[in-house]
């Protein structure tokens, strides 16, 4: 931990002058938003695998004799992984036009509206609804021009129309209709971001069968590594800044290349000047600390150096200055160098992702048993009273979870801390995930139980096929797989913790299936 | 002269938070860091689209304001778009307001873009913030997005993702302290030191509610003391919560009890007074082991609270419970 520490504090310092070419900042000031844009495939920085997969998609349909068995292509991933990058790379490459929906709002004014017309029922004045404004569009786009000659061209689908996030299903529908109706019909190419956080997710909104009959192409695109966001910047930067430097800015993008190159811009374009209106060295690198601490995404440095810091404590050499009682004597210790609650309030972090952190490591800061059970059973006590709350506190007892597993962590931790100093990796805590992960299935179990009851919405799923239970089954198996394809956990001790409680909400989903189904039958 | 009579008037009824928000970078307080970025981009343009995040009463909108005035002058009517969650924001606003306004063109200076701000953003639907998304990136050549939010996490990724996301710390006491000496000095308010740490107490880091704290003060009672002070903000006096846990930390339960009965029954909510209770404890300078097994019970005290249970019984507890960790137990 210590290492770590000293290493990005070794980072943070090592910005000087000299990291600057002087005759670049011209460049780098000017114009650089507009060579941002990938143009050709070397520029991405997208796994050269992925790239291959969507160019062999693309090729399929306009470089092949053969019919393109899969029309639709549906791609994957967080935002800031160039995705739409990648897909406008390749479609220049093959010389295929983008036609991008964008949904238009209605341009009948509301106020427009009187009585009278309402009455009159008259089309011209009945708001458009949103599947059908898609439906125009996709049917205008196969319009072919009067020449005959069939145009080379996709369906570019990033803005889902509203409609798709409350009725997933009715709108693939419409999907699958076209592409069933429609012979040689335009490709589409769905980009859509999925988030572990979104209310919703990709599996729920594409389910199975849908990419089944529907024969899509399912690309998933990773987080961009850190190698590749380093040469990205510092090609954007014309090579005039060190290593180490890019490499800070892209750690704390987790993996976003838009969030990176904005990061960059906000932090050095500005602190170009300033660079170089300093006098002193020293100045210069403290600016540069405190710059990486206030933008970027949510786990800048100054957030591990508060881990480190809390994880690690440091204590002066001399002895607290109360007296406590006599019999407590043992408690007394030395006097603690920063007070944690104001370290805490510096954060922006929100509450509980500091935590999950530092459930995450602090067994590996735990010389022996004894200071586990005390640490464990004091963050245990405060965790049940305010762990699934804390986001509804005001402040401020918003933080009062992590004043409290900060102390305890501080107070049980602190002799261990001489004793034993290593490397500690930071990684991602995975509770959290685990937590979105089993929220989805019990939403989307009830969206679906929803589904079955109404009688709309045996109408919705491929009529052809719904009165057999067995579709029923696989979408629920296609949600069962959200966790089949969960991170494995790397701790030990919470290995068969975790299991345990899959299976719990296993059987729960299974009853609800039996429900449904009976219900259905009867 | 009837004119400048109208407008001392004018001036005089105005909040002073409005009266006083800063017109220039040097006059905003704190952040210092990241004000001094803002104010560069002010002079050479082309700033990303930033996404501020920060409790309230730190400055968020005021530097965008600043930077918004700075950069654009006098077209500043008409090349920023200010919407906050007091207008309606929903799919439409953005489809049509938003893009209306990044249609229309305004004569700026090269490299200098109109700007929309739009205010306290975590508030916006889902619906209009996927609609947003796609508005940033296409008008990005005339149109940038500053974008202000308590929690940044309340924001969808693609948006987090399209801005540089820049982030604000509560303000130092110092910090509102110099701001608050110079406020009343300008106004004349007659002033005390511990009235205006009173109103520093109140306001735990939000300037705005600090400047409100003392104007109503003032407007109330003519001169700035602590006394006034927590009359007019209605919370129990923390020189009495800390001379109550200074008799916890010594287990002289009676005298703490009376403390906290006196409390209950000047008409304060249990509530009230365990929340001045945990920020006194934060900030008090006590034995390090004490200090966590204080703010510990304070906690589960306030966890009952919360449920319902506000009576005198919970805070008697409480100060129970805090004597007897400095007793000896048998």
């Amino acid at each position: 931990m210590e290492s770590s520490v000293r290493s990005l504090k070794r980072k943070l310092q090592s910005f000087n002058i000299a990291d600057f070419e002087c005759d670049k900042t011209d460049a780098l000031s000017e114009g650089r938003r507009a060579d941002r844009t990938p143009e050709i495939r070397n520029d991405l920085c997208v796994n050269h695998k992925k790239v291959t997969e969507v160019g062999n998609w693309f090729r399929s349909l306009f470089n092949s004799k053969r019919r393109a068995e899969s029309r639709v292509l549906l791609l994957t991933g967080p935002s800031g992984s160039g995705k739409t990058a990648t897909v406008k790379v390749i479609a220049k490459e093959f010389g295929v036009k983008i036609e991008e929906f964008v949904e238009s709002f209605d341009p009948v004014d509301d106020q427009l509206i009187t009585e009278e017309y309402k009455e009159a029922d008259d089309p011209l004045f009945q708001k458009e609804s949103q599947l059908s404004q898609f439906k125009k569009f996709i049917a205008n786009a196969n319009c072919n021009p009067v020449n005959g000659s069939v145009e080379r061209k996709v369906i570019l689908i990033e803005e889902f129309p509203s409609t798709f996030r409350n009725e997933p299903i009715a709108f693939l529908e419409t999907v699958y209709h076209y592409l069933n109706n429609i012979k040689d019909c335009v490709p589409i190419v769905f980009i859509f971001e999925s988030e572990s956080n979104d209310s919703f997710s990709n599996k729920f909104c594409f389910p199975k069968v849908f990419l089944e009959k529907a024969k899509v192409t399912s690309i998933n695109f990773n987080p961009i590594t850190t190698n590749e966001l380093i040469s990205v910047l510092s090609r954007v930067s014309n090579y005039s800044l060190r290593k180490e430097v890019l490499k800070s800015i892209a750690e704390t993008s987790a993996g976003d290349i838009r969030n990176a190159l904005n990061t960059f811009d906000f932090t050095f374009r500005s602190s170009l000047k300033t660079f170089m209106n300093g006098n002193s060295k020293k100045r210069r690198c403290i600016q540069m600390e405190t710059d990486l601490n206030v933008s970027g995404r949510e786990l800048c440095p100054s957030f591990f150096l508060i881990l480190g810091k809390i994880l690690h404590c440091k204590r002066l050499e001399i002895l607290e200055d109360h007296t406590l009682p006599s019999h407590m004597e043992k408690f007394r210790t030395k006097k603690l160098r920063d007070n944690p609650e104001v370290i805490i309030d510096t954060l922006t972090v929100n509450p509980s992702s500091l935590d999950f952190y530092l459930h995450e490591h602090y067994l590996k800061f735990a010389v022996c048993i004894d200071q586990i059970a005390m640490v464990s059973s004091s963050m245990s006590d405060i965790d049940s009273l305010f762990g699934q709350q804390n986001w509804m506190l005001k402040s401020p007892w918003n933080r009062i979870q992590n004043y409290v597993v900060a102390r305890s962590l501080l107070f049980y931790l602190s002799n261990s801390s001489e004793a034993k100093r290593h490397f500690v990796n930071f990684t991602k805590p995975l509770s959290p995930e685990y937590n979105c992960k089993a929220f989805e299935l019990n939403r989307s179990m009830d969206a679906l139980c929803f589904k079955t009851h109404s009688e709309y919405g045996m109408e919705l799923i491929f009529p052809s096929e719904y009165h057999n239970h067995e579709s029923i089954l696989q979408l629920n198996n296609v949600i069962r797989n959200c966790f089949s394809e969960a991170p494995t956990i790397q701790n030990d001790f919470s290995k068969k913790g975790n299991k345990e409680v899959f299976n719990e909400k296993f059987t729960y989903s299974d009853s609800e299936d039996e429900l449904s189904i009976e219900d259905f039958a009867l | 002269m009837a004119e400048s009579e109208q407008q001392k008037q004018h001036s005089q009824s105005m909040p002073w938070v409005e009266k006083y928000r800063p017109l220039e970078f040097v006059d905003i307080v704190g952040n210092e860091e990241t004000v001094k970025r803002f104010e560069v981009f002010s002079n050479e343009g082309n700033i990303p689209n930033v996404l501020l995040a920060g409790p309230p009463g730190v400055g968020k909108t005021t530097t965008i304001l600043c930077l918004a005035r700075k950069m654009l002058g006098n077209q500043m009517k008409n090349a920023v778009l200010e919407l906050n969650a007091s207008n309606e924001r929903g799919i439409d606003v953005v489809r049509n307001k938003i893009k209306m306004f990044a249609q229309t063109k305004v004569t700026l200076p090269p490299g200098k873009q109109k700007i929309v701000i739009l205010d306290e953003a975590d508030s916006m639907t889902e619906g209009a913030q996927q609609a947003l998304r796609r508005t940033m990136e296409i008008y990005s050549k005339t149109t940038r997005f500053a974008l202000a939010c308590n929690t940044s996490d309340k924001l969808i990724e693609a948006i987090q993702s399209r801005c540089a996301v820049v982030r604000f710390t509560k303000l130092k006491d110092e910090q509102i302290l110099g701001k608050l000496r110079s406020i009343c000095e300008k106004e004349n308010v007659p002033y005390t030191n511990d009235g205006l740490e009173a109103v520093i107490f109140t306001a735990d880091g939000d300037l705005r509610q600090a400047i409100n704290n003392l104007q109503s003060t003032y407007d109330g009672f003519g001169t700035v003391n602590s006394e006034n002070v927590f009359k007019v903000c209605d919370e129990p006096h923390p020189l009495f919560v800390k001379q109550m846990i200074d008799f916890c930390l010594k287990a002289n339960l009676d005298e703490a009890y009376k403390i906290i009965s006196h409390l209950w029954r000047l008409g304060y909510c249990a509530e009230d007074i365990i929340t001045n209770i945990f920020r006194v404890v934060k900030g008090y300078d006590m034995p390090e082991y004490l200090k966590l097994e204080f703010i510990k019970e304070i906690g589960v005290t306030y966890m009952r609270i919360n449920k319902g249970v506000g009576s005198l019984l919970q805070l008697s507890a409480l100060i129970a419970k805090l004597c007897k960790k400095s007793i000896k137990s048998e």
